[in-house]
């Protein structure tokens, strides 16, 4: 009888567009900041009109960009009141706690999209304002194979390849800065205070290796070095989730004195895929852990 | 007609909304087939609970002193008379306030027996719409 | 002035129902704090209930656990037969709520903005209703959140709550931060609501005074527990003053009435007790005790929460 004449609660697709439409005008003072570099670089690119064009490039520097509005982004989302630890007012509406929160998360993913178009196609208008070409192809020195880059090498150890961006290395950025977000959204959704501890988490490490560094033992290196190595900088480490590749350069000294960058290994879509699967998966479940642990009805904070 | 309800009356506040409906019809204020203000208006006005309007209502409709015409609202029957109902019954209840007044200063029904005759010798003009002596 | 007796069984039970808002032992800890302590509390459909108690007797805490925003230990809350556990979300959709804190929306939303917000949320919301309701009310539609002051913060939270029509009202000291106009245009609002939608309302208050006309029924809540509830014509026919002249001769605390809950003198031989019980078998007590009864007047439901909240001893 009373089933009859309830109210309906709104559905999952009308809370996600209400989240996106509000969550555009909570980021833009992030859209400011950016705004502002971003319009400045134009500006500055315009003003001194490099020697060579710049031409436009997913690598270390752009990819890291679009992989840090990833960080950005959940900052501004659940700051102050509508962080999920305070019982501020968007949890009072008629949506279940964990769901809202997701919604309001995938809110922020779709802003997180427009911003990588826009930082792509910014990159784009300053390549052709410089007088530079979109596409194209480079050559690229690379290392025998199992070798390492050392400070100064031979180039009889290295071998030219031509190389010119494969259309697939387009998603990497979107891809990288998905996860990236997750994984933040997920961190930011966990813990109450994820500045304090990342911050604590800083200094322990510090204090840790001070304390063994004196003993002499680096433990950095030995214990941690090795998992944090390759998590960060492995095969399908976080480099190559957010650069598909692109980060196995370094910069290396030729006899004749140049500086130039050397490939470790040329980016292979075989290999940012698997990278892509793992680190997915792990930011996927992060983000449902984080999520579940707001489930309506948990919160005991005290009367005020 | 102004309707007044008082919380602290010792009349609950729908006896005192009946009341205010029988002292207009005993003014002429309200005459017969005059409609009643609508339980929204009555309520939002003395900002009370329409329940207790509708209570009133109710009870004034069972003692025939008003119906409910359908969408229309609550009306004063037509066939009311204030004078043989209704003035009787307010005078008792006047009555019966001065006399709980009296005995809170101590003065008995007798007292105030001699008061009134006192002061209808002093005013005769002293009386109703209809006029006469009381 | 005042003496506490043994204090008389007040009654609990409302009846049958149907509730639509019904609380069975429920529990809820903060720490040491036992902020519920086995409430039992029940709102009937359609009633008005005012819910009166000191400060931190749990009102609030009552009315959190209600629309499911904090959990609690132990019992049961239902509201509308939902279980506000395990439905929480359909819960909230049933409640119009104006909570303790003066927080509404966003700080940086204008509040026609936030209105448009809110009826992406409730699909029962009424903007036409709203519009009317924000002239009522005098709000600028045009300023943000965070440039509200506390009455005009307290005048939105009231719009939120009625413009989707709920069938359950739950309004945590709703008059406070409001100067005196509009807190009556506030009640104002609320009769035409009333009439106009078919609505439960739990009200928590101490301020009982200002709303009432509006109440039909009252609970009063003390250290997480309740004492008493009961339709308000109950508590007008049971609590009562009476007043009179002792005679030559009268012994103090002797003679009481069963069921007095103060006793207060007058000037010389006035006496005024304040009892709980059915008025005859009061009357006949105090008149075979030798005092001369002069007047009986009911209190006013303030007056008498204040009076039963005071003498209870827990």
């Amino acid at each position: 009888m009373k089933n009859m004449d309830l109210h309906p609660t709104p559905t999952f697709r009308a809370v996600l567009v209400e989240q996106i439409r509000v969550v555009g005008p909570t980021l833009k003072p992030l859209g400011v900041i950016f705004g502002g570099l971003f319009g400045l670089g134009t500006i500055l690119i315009l003003l001194n009109r490099p020697p060579d064009p710049v031409s436009f490039e997913l690598n270390y520097f752009t990819l890291s960009v679009m992989a840090l509005f990833g960080v950005a982004i959940p900052l501004f989302l659940w700051r102050g009141e509508e962080s999920p630890f305070r019982s501020g007012f968007p949890w009072t509406l008629p949506v279940e706690k964990a769901q809202h929160a997701l919604a309001r998360v995938g809110a922020g993913w779709v802003w997180l999209m427009v911003a990588v178009v826009v930082f792509i196609l910014w990159q784009a208008v300053n390549t052709l304002l410089s007088g530079g070409t979109l596409g194209g192809s480079e050559t690229w020195l690379l290392a025998a194979p199992a070798g390492t880059v050392e400070d100064r090498m031979d180039p009889a150890t290295m071998t030219s390849v031509v190389w010119s961006q494969p259309g697939w290395l387009f998603l990497v950025p979107f891809v990288g800065a998905t996860g990236v977000y997750l994984l933040i959204s997920a961190l930011f959704l966990a813990i109450r205070h994820p500045g304090r501890w990342v911050v604590g988490t800083l200094l322990g490490l510090l204090v840790v290796t001070l304390i063994t560094s004196r003993a002499g033992f680096n433990w950095l290196d030995d214990v941690a070095g090795g998992t944090l190595n390759s998590l960060l900088g492995g095969r399908y480490g976080l480099s190559t989730f957010i650069g598909g590749g692109t980060f196995e350069a370094s910069a290396t000294r030729l006899p004749s004195g140049t500086e130039v960058l050397v490939w470790l290994s040329l980016p292979t879509f075989g290999r940012w895929a698997m990278a892509v699967a793992l680190w997915s998966t792990a930011a996927i479940a992060a983000l449902g852990l984080a999520v579940f642990r707001h489930r309506d009805g948990r919160g005991g904070q005290a009367p005020t | 007609m102004q309707v007044h309800v008082d919380a602290s009356d010792s009349r609950p506040i729908y006896v005192q909304i009946m009341d205010e409906v029988r002292r207009g019809l005993l003014m002429g204020t309200l005459r017969p087939e005059d409609p009643l203000p609508s339980v929204r208006e009555l309520a939002s006005g003395l900002r009370i609970n329409p329940r207790t309007v509708l209570q009133a209502y109710a009870a004034l409709e069972r003692e025939g002193v008003v119906y409910v015409r359908r969408g229309q609202g609550t009306f004063v029957s037509p066939d009311v008379e204030p004078d043989e109902q209704e003035r009787p019954r307010m005078a008792l209840e006047v009555a019966r306030r001065a006399l709980t007044e009296a005995q809170r200063s101590g003065l008995a029904l007798d007292d105030l027996l001699e008061a009134f005759r006192e002061l209808s010798e002093e005013s005769p003009e002293s009386d109703g719409p209809e006029g006469g002596k009381v | 002035m005042s003496v506490a007796r043994v204090t008389p069984i007040l009654p609990v039970e409302l009846g049958a129902g149907p509730f639509a808002i019904s609380t069975k032992g429920l529990n809820k800890r903060y720490g040491s704090i036992q902020a519920l302590a086995g409430l039992d509390l029940d709102v009937p459909e359609g009633g008005v209930y005012v819910l009166v108690g000191p400060n931190g007797a749990g009102k609030t805490t009552l009315l959190k656990v209600l629309m499911n925003l904090i959990r609690f230990d132990g019992g049961r809350a239902r509201l509308l037969g939902l279980d506000t556990r395990k439905q929480g979300a359909l819960v909230r959709a049933q409640v119009g709520s104006v909570p303790e804190d003066h927080s509404a929306g966003y700080e940086w939303m204008r509040i026609g903005r936030l209105l448009e917000h809110c009826s992406a949320y409730y699909p029962t919301w009424d903007q036409e209703y709203a519009n009317r309701l924000a002239a009522k009310l005098e709000i600028d539609l045009t300023r943000r959140c965070a440039q509200l002051s506390k009455g005009q913060a307290r005048r939105v939270q009231l719009l939120l709550a009625l413009a989707h029509r709920p069938p359950v009202l739950l309004m945590d000291e709703p008059t406070d931060g409001l100067d005196h106009v509009a807190r009556d245009g506030m009640l104002e609002l609320l009769a035409e609501h009333l009439t106009d939608t078919p609505t439960t309302a739990l009200i928590s208050t101490h301020r009982v005074y200002e709303i009432e006309k509006l109440v039909d029924h009252v609970g009063m809540i003390r250290g997480g527990r309740l004492l008493a509830q009961m339709p308000t014509d109950v508590l007008r026919s049971r609590l009562r003053r009476y007043s009179a002249a002792l005679p030559e001769g009268w012994q103090p605390n002797e003679k009481d009435p069963g069921g007095t809950l103060t006793r207060r003198a007058g000037l010389g031989r006035a006496m005024e007790w304040t009892v709980w019980g059915e008025e005859e078998k009061v009357v006949a007590e105090l008149s075979g005790a030798g005092a001369h009864l002069q007047e009986i007047t009911p209190l006013s439901v303030d007056d008498a929460a204040t009076a039963l909240l005071s003498t209870w001893e827990t």
